[in-house]
C-alpha cells in the first residue's frame, strides 16, 4: 500500500496578496483514488490553495505536481486539460438553459458546419451515469427547474463528461438538505471506486471525519498537518484547526439573567403558522440552522415587515414589539421603536461601497433629528454632526483606516463590520437583530464584535443572533432556536447546549 | 390583399427584421445594443453610395453591411476593450453616426446630407425580401441548434460558465457586436436601395430603436422578435392606409395618432407581460 | 477633492481627445483643422450677438444636462430629455393660450414656467412609474416616450392650437406679458437674465442633491438598491421622484425657447438638446456643478459649427455630431487613460 500513486502534490506553494500570506509554504499530497478532506476555518486559506491548483490565481513560489510531474497551471482551462475539475460554491450553470446544453458547453459534439449533435452527447452522458452508478434522467429540463442537489449532480456529471480525474468540491454541503448530503457522499464513494480522486473543502469536522480517507488541516494560510482519517478524531482535528493560541470563545463577563424567571414578558414576539419566536428581555437568542431553511425569510420579515411580511408569510402573522402590533412597519418605524439591524450580507445589504464612512453612517439614520433638520429646501443633513459622530465611533471601535472620508469598499471586512455595528448601536436600540456578524471577518475584529454584542446584552438589551457558525451561537447565546425546512424545529436553553444534539435537529431529526 | 397589404408589410418590415436580428445576437452575447440606429444610418448612406458608384445594388447592400460593421467595431473597442458604459457609448455612437453621412456627402456630392437618386437599374426589385427570409432562417437555426448559438447564448447567460469551459467571453461578444453591425447596416442598405431610391437626411428615422423594442418584445428569441417586427410593419402600413380615412365621427384619424402606435404598443407590452427575468442574465455587465 | 480633480482631468482629456480626432478627420477631408477651430471660436465669441447665441444654445443644455444628472444619481439613465422638453415647451405655449388674460409679466412668466415644469415632469414621471411598478427598463421606455412626444406635439401644433395666420407648423403667438426680454448688448440674440437664473438653478440643485435627505435617498438607491431598501429607503419613490424632477428640468427648456425666443411653439425647434444633454451630463461625470462648463462647451460647439456651412468648403455643421460622439466616447472609455494600473487588492 505504500506504493500508492499521488494525484496531486503541493511542494512549498505560497501565495501572497501584498504583504499578506494567503498561503505559506504548503506541503501536502493527495493520493489517487481517495477522498481527501481539506479543512480549516473561514479564511484559513483553503479556497486560495484550490484556486492556485485550479489555475485561477498563480502561485508566487513553490510547485504543484500532477501525477508526479511538476506543472505550472496557467488557467482553469489548462487545469481542466490536466484532468482537474472543480464544483464551485456558486454553480457554473445557466438557469434558463437545459441540463444537456449546460453540460456539453465547450465540448459539444457537432458537425463540420457547427450543427450540435445533442443526441450523441446524451448517449455519452447516459453511458457515464451508468458507469459510475449515478441516477440522472432530466437532460432536457432547464436548470431553474432542478433542486439544488440535482444541480450539484449536474456539475459533477459535467466534470466527468470533461474527463476530470480529480474533482474538487468547494463546501458542497452548505446548501444541501441532510438527505441530499447523504446521496452526494454515496455518489462520491462510487466515483472513488471507479478510480477518481476527490478533494472535499469543508469546515465541518463531522462530515470530513465520516466521509474522507485522509485530511489536511489548514490554519492561517499554513498546513498544520495531514492525517489519515481513521487514525484521528474530532478533538485532535479541532485543536489543529483552531490552534491553542487563539481562542474564539468569549472570555468577558456574562451577567446572570435574574429577571428572567420573575418577568417572563417578552420584548419581541413573532407568531405565525410555521415560525413562532419570542425574545425575552436581556437575552441573546440564537437562530441556528443549515443555510436555506427559512432563517433568511424570518430575518427579512422581522426587519422589514412592510415588504417581506406579505411576501414570505402571506400577511398571516402577529408581530409585536414591546406589546405593540407592528405587522406592517417599515424599517424606519422599527428603528424608531428601538429595533436595530445588522443585515445578512454586509456588502450587498449594509454598505454603499463607493461612499465614505460619513455617508454610510447616515444610511438608515437619514431621518434622525440628531443629524438632520428642516432647511430652505426640505429636510437637510447636518454633515458636521454626522462627521463628529463618525469620528467618535472610529475611536470607540478602533476602525481602520481612521479617516471618515475613506470609501467603505476599500476597507477590510472586519472594519466594514465594525462600522455597521457602530451604526447599529448609535441610536441606542433596545432590540438588536444581528445576522452573521463575523462572516468574513478577521480574528481581531471578531473579538471586538463579540464583545460589543455581549456588552449590549449585559446592559439589558435583547438580541436575536443569526449565525451559521454553531460555535459562535453556543458561545454567546442564552437560548437557541433551530430552523429546519422553514420551521422552528427545536429549542435549547443554554445549559442544554450540545453541538451534537443541536446538529441533529439542524439535520431535521 | 397580397399586393395592397401583405407585400408592403413585408417590405417595411424587412429592415426592422434585419436590424432586430442583429440586436438580438448582440444582446444575447451580453452586450446592450442601443447603437442599431447609428449602424442603420451609416448603412443606408454607404449602401446608396456604392449602389450609385457600381450600379449594382448587391454590392451596395454588402457595403452597407460592411459600413455598419466598421462602426460597430468602434463600439466593440470602446465597450469591450475599454469597458465603457454600454448605454452611454451606444448613445455616443448614434450621435457620431448622425455626423457621418453629411460629412461624406459634402465631400462627394457637395450636398448637406443626401445622395443623388439611384438609377432604376441599380435598385432592388424583390431580392432583399428573400435575403431577409434566408437570414431569419439562418438565425433561428443557429440560435437553437448550432454550437455558435449555444456558446454565444452562454456569453450572455452565464459568462463564467463559458469561460470555465474554455471559450473566450470577449470573442463571443465581439462576434455578437460585429453581427449586429453588419445586419443593422444591411437593414440600412435596404432603406436606401430597396424601399426608396436615394439616401436622405436621417433616413433611419428611429427604426433602429423600433428594432431594439422588437428584440425586447420578442424576449430575445429569433422568431418572436421577427413577429414583433411584423407587428410594427403592420402599424406602419396601417398608418399610410388610414391617412384621410374616416373611422369614427366626421374627421379623419389624425396621422400622428397612428404614428405613435408602435411606440405605445411597445410601452404597454413592456409594462404588461414581459418580466425582467427574460433578458439575458449578464446583459450589460462587462 | 482628489477624486474630483481626477474626474475633471479625465473629462478634459476626453474632450481634447475627441476634438483632436475630429480635427484630424477634417484634415483628411481636405479642410485645415486650424481654420475649423478658428471658425468654431470666432463664430461663438466674435461679437455680442455671437456670444448671446452661444449662451442661448447653452441654456437648454443646463436643463437637459440636469435632466440626465438627477436620475443618474438614483441609478437611472434618462434618454427621454428630448420628449420631456417638447412636452414642456408645448405646455408653455399652451399656457399662453389658457392664460392670455394675465397682464402682469411676472405672473405670466411664473404661470408658464409652472406649466412647463409640471408637464415635462409628468412626461418624465411615466417612465419612472413604469420602472418602479413594472420594472420596465427606463432606457427603452424613455426612447419610446420621445417618439410619442414628437407625434403628440405635432398633433397639438397642427390641430389644436395652430396659428391660423401662419403657413408654418407653429402655434399661436403668446401675449406680450409672456415674453422674456433679451439683453441689448446681445444685439438680437434671445438671451437675458434667464442665463443667470439657470446658472443659479444648477447651484441650487447641486446644493440640494448634496445636502438634502431626499438627495441622499436618491444617492443610496443609485448606489445600492438592496441596502437602501434594507434601511428603509423606497427605491420606487426615489425613482419616480428623480424622473419627475428630470422631466421638469427638461420641460423648463420650454421657458428658454417659447418665452425667451420664438414666443410660440415651433415644430422642430430643438437642436437635439435632449440628446446633447446626455453628453453634457456625462462630460460632467455626475458632478452637477460640472454641468456649467460642460453645457457652455457644447453651446460653443453648437453655435460655432453652425457657421461651418458657410465658412468652409468641405465640412458642414453636422461635424458637431462627430465631435460630440467622439467626446463622449473619449470620456466614457474608462480604460483609456489608466496606464496599466494593477488592482492592488485582488
Amino acid at each position: 500500500m505504500n506504493q500508492t500513486e499521488t494525484a496531486i502534490e503541493f511542494k512549498g506553494v505560497s501565495k501572497t496578496f501584498g504583504n499578506f500570506y494567503a498561503n505559506r509554504k504548503l506541503d501536502f499530497s493527495i493520493r489517487k483514488g481517495s477522498i481527501h478532506g481539506l479543512i480549516g476555518e473561514n479564511g484559513a486559506g483553503k479556497s486560495t490553495a484550490m484556486k492556485v491548483l485550479f489555475g485561477v490565481q498563480p502561485a508566487d513560489e513553490g510547485e504543484i505536481l500532477v501525477n508526479g510531474k511538476a506543472v505550472k497551471i496557467r488557467n482553469p482551462v489548462h487545469a481542466m486539460k490536466l484532468g482537474i475539475g472543480m464544483v464551485h460554491q456558486h454553480f457554473m450553470l445557466a438557469d434558463s438553459e437545459t441540463v444537456l446544453d449546460n453540460i456539453m458547453l465547450g465540448h459539444e459534439p457537432s458537425t463540420f458546419f457547427g450543427l450540435l449533435k445533442r443526441g450523441k452527447a446524451r448517449e455519452e452522458l447516459e453511458k457515464i451515469c451508468k458507469n459510475y452508478g449515478l441516477k440522472f434522467t432530466k437532460w432536457e429540463s432547464r436548470i431553474r427547474d432542478l433542486s439544488v442537489g440535482e444541480q450539484q449532480r449536474v456539475e459533477i456529471i459535467k466534470l466527468l463528461y470533461q474527463k476530470s480525474e480529480v474533482l474538487i468540491l468547494d463546501e458542497p454541503t452548505a446548501v444541501l438538505t441532510p438527505q441530499e448530503v447523504k446521496e452526494l457522499f454515496e455518489n462520491l464513494r462510487k466515483l472513488k471506486q471507479e478510480g477518481k480522486t476527490i478533494v472535499l473543502i469543508s469546515h465541518k469536522l463531522k462530515e470530513v471525519l465520516e466521509f474522507t480517507d485522509s485530511v489536511t488541516v489548514m490554519r492561517r494560510g499554513e498546513v498544520v498537518g495531514t492525517k489519515t482519517t481513521s487514525e484521528t478524531n474530532e478533538d485532535e482535528l479541532a485543536e489543529m484547526m483552531v490552534g491553542r493560541k487563539v481562542s474564539f470563545t468569549y472570555q468577558g463577563p456574562r451577567r446572570i439573567l435574574s429577571s428572567q424567571a420573575v418577568q417572563p414578558k417578552s420584548v419581541l414576539k413573532f407568531i405565525s403558522e410555521r415560525v413562532s419566536v419570542e425574545l425575552r428581555p436581556g437575552e441573546i437568542l440564537g437562530v441556528a440552522g443549515v443555510q436555506g431553511n427559512g432563517q433568511t425569510e424570518f430575518l427579512k420579515a422581522l426587519s422589514n415587515p412592510s415588504v417581506y411580511g406579505e411576501k414570505y408569510f402571506k400577511g398571516k402573522y402577529d408581530y409585536l414589539v414591546n406589546g405593540r402590533e407592528i405587522g406592517d412597519a417599515t424599517p424606519l418605524q422599527l428603528r424608531n421603536m428601538g429595533v436595530g439591524l445588522v443585515p445578512e450580507d454586509r456588502l450587498s445589504e449594509a454598505l454603499l461601497k463607493q461612499q465614505d464612512m460619513t455617508e454610510n453612517f447616515l444610511l438608515g439614520q437619514h431621518e434622525d433629528p440628531r443629524y438632520t433638520g428642516l432647511g430652505l429646501f426640505g429636510r437637510m443633513i447636518n454633515r458636521n454632526k454626522v462627521k463628529a459622530a463618525v469620528e467618535k465611533n472610529i475611536q470607540a471601535f478602533d476602525i481602520r483606516p481612521p479617516f471618515s472620508t475613506v470609501w467603505t469598499g476599500r476597507m477590510s471586512g472586519g472594519n466594514q463590520q465594525k462600522l455597521v455595528m457602530a451604526r447599529l448601536l448609535d441610536p441606542q436600540p433596545s432590540i438588536l437583530l444581528v445576522a452573521h456578524p463575523t462572516r468574513g471577518v478577521d480574528v481581531g475584529a471578531i473579538e471586538k464584535i463579540h464583545e460589543a454584542i455581549m456588552m449590549e446584552r449585559n446592559l439589558g438589551k435583547s438580541v436575536i443572533l443569526f449565525s451559521s457558525e454553531l460555535d459562535e451561537l453556543i458561545d454567546l447565546c442564552d437560548r437557541m432556536v433551530v430552523f429546519f425546512d422553514g420551521r422552528v424545529h427545536g429549542e435549547f436553553a443554554r445549559k442544554e447546549f450540545d453541538p451534537w444534539a443541536i446538529g441533529k435537529v439542524m439535520g431535521g431529526a | 390583399m397580397l399586393d395592397s397589404f401583405i407585400l408592403p408589410v413585408c417590405r417595411v418590415s424587412a429592415p426592422l427584421i434585419l436590424a432586430a436580428l442583429g440586436g438580438m445576437w448582440c444582446e444575447r452575447s451580453g452586450v446592450i445594443q442601443i447603437g442599431l440606429e447609428g449602424f442603420m444610418l451609416v448603412g443606408s448612406f454607404f449602401g446608396a453610395v456604392y449602389a450609385l458608384n457600381t450600379s449594382n445594388p448587391y454590392i451596395g447592400l454588402l457595403m452597407a453591411g460592411v459600413a455598419g460593421m466598421v462602426l460597430s467595431s468602434l463600439y466593440g473597442m470602446v465597450v469591450l476593450r475599454y469597458r465603457a458604459n454600454q448605454i452611454v457609448s451606444g448613445t455616443a455612437i448614434n450621435l457620431f453616426a448622425m455626423g457621418i453621412p453629411p460629412f461624406f456627402s459634402k465631400i462627394w456630392f457637395d450636398s448637406t446630407g443626401s445622395t443623388p437618386p439611384i438609377p432604376t437599374a441599380a435598385q432592388f426589385q424583390i431580392a432583399p425580401l428573400w435575403i431577409t427570409l434566408a437570414l431569419v432562417a439562418l438565425s433561428a437555426w443557429a440560435y437553437h441548434s448550432s454550437r455558435f448559438g449555444l456558446r454565444l447564448r452562454f456569453a450572455g447567460e452565464h459568462p463564467d460558465a463559458l469561460q470555465s469551459a474554455g471559450v473566450s467571453i470577449s470573442w463571443k461578444r465581439w462576434q455578437g457586436i460585429l453581427i449586429s453591425g453588419f445586419l443593422a447596416g444591411l437593414a440600412g442598405g435596404t432603406l436606401s436601395t430597396y424601399l426608396s431610391s436615394s439616401f436622405i437626411r436621417n433616413m433611419s428615422a428611429g427604426r433602429g430603436f423600433i428594432a431594439l423594442a422588437a428584440v425586447i418584445l420578442g424576449k430575445w428569441k429569433p422568431i418572436p422578435t421577427v413577429l414583433a417586427c411584423l407587428l410594427f410593419g403592420v402599424t406602419e402600413i396601417a398608418q399610410i392606409r388610414l391617412q384621410g380615412v374616416v373611422l369614427w365621427g366626421a374627421e379623419p384619424v389624425p396621422v400622428q395618432w397612428i404614428q405613435i402606435l408602435p411606440y405605445l404598443i411597445t410601452i404597454i407590452v413592456l409594462a404588461g407581460a414581459v418580466g425582467r427575468s427574460e433578458s439575458p442574465k449578464a446583459l450589460g455587465n462587462s | 477633492m482628489n477624486r474630483m480633480m481626477k474626474a475633471s482631468l479625465k473629462s478634459i482629456a476626453g474632450v481634447l481627445l475627441g476634438l483632436t480626432l475630429a480635427l484630424i478627420v477634417c484634415h483628411f477631408a481636405g479642410e485645415s483643422p486650424w481654420k475649423v477651430l478658428k471658425v468654431l471660436f470666432q463664430s461663438s465669441f466674435g461679437s455680442g450677438y455671437d456670444f448671446g447665441m452661444t449662451l442661448f444654445y447653452a441654456a437648454p443644455l443646463f436643463l437637459t444636462g440636469l435632466a440626465v444628472s438627477i436620475p443618474i444619481r438614483a441609478g437611472l439613465f434618462n434618454v427621454g430629455g428630448e420628449g420631456q422638453l417638447l412636452i414642456g415647451a408645448l405646455a408653455a405655449a399652451y399656457a399662453g393660450v389658457v392664460g392670455k388674460n394675465i397682464a402682469s409679466p411676472v405672473a405670466a412668466v411664473l404661470f408658464a414656467t409652472a406649466f412647463a415644469f409640471v408637464a415635462g415632469g409628468i412626461w418624465g414621471l411615466i417612465p419612472g412609474i413604469l420602472k418602479a411598478k413594472r420594472g420596465s427598463h427606463e432606457v427603452i421606455t424613455t426612447i419610446m416616450m420621445n417618439f410619442i412626444a414628437a407625434g403628440l406635439s405635432s398633433y397639438v401644433t397642427l390641430y389644436l392650437i395652430k396659428d391660423p395666420e401662419s403657413s408654418q407648423a407653429e402655434t399661436m403667438l403668446l401675449p406680450e406679458a409672456f415674453h422674456l426680454k433679451p439683453f441689448e448688448k446681445f444685439a438680437g440674440a434671445p438671451m437675458g437674465w434667464l442665463i443667470f437664473v439657470l446658472i443659479a438653478l444648477v447651484f441650487v440643485i447641486h446644493y440640494w442633491m448634496w445636502n438634502s435627505v431626499r438627495g441622499y435617498e436618491l444617492k443610496a438607491v443609485g448606489e445600492n438598491e438592496k441596502a437602501a431598501e434594507t434601511y428603509g429607503i423606497s427605491k420606487q419613490s426615489a425613482w419616480m421622484f428623480a424622473m419627475f424632477m428630470a422631466g421638469g428640468m427638461a420641460g423648463l427648456v420650454g421657458v428658454v425657447e417659447v418665452l425667451g425666443n420664438a414666443h410660440r411653439f415651433k415644430l422642430g425647434f430643438s437642436a437635439d438638446y435632449g440628446f446633447v444633454g446626455i453628453a453634457v451630463a456625462l462630460l460632467a461625470r455626475g458632478n452637477i456643478l460640472g454641468i456649467i462648463p460642460s453645457a457652455l462647451l457644447f453651446g460653443i460647439l453648437q453655435k460655432g459649427s453652425a457657421s461651418l456651412d458657410l465658412e468652409t468648403d468641405k465640412v458642414t455643421r453636422d461635424l458637431s455630431y462627430i465631435i460630440q460622439g467622439l467626446i463622449i466616447l473619449g470620456v466614457v472609455a474608462e480604460g483609456l487613460f489608466e496606464w496599466r494600473k494593477k488592482a492592488k487588492n485582488a
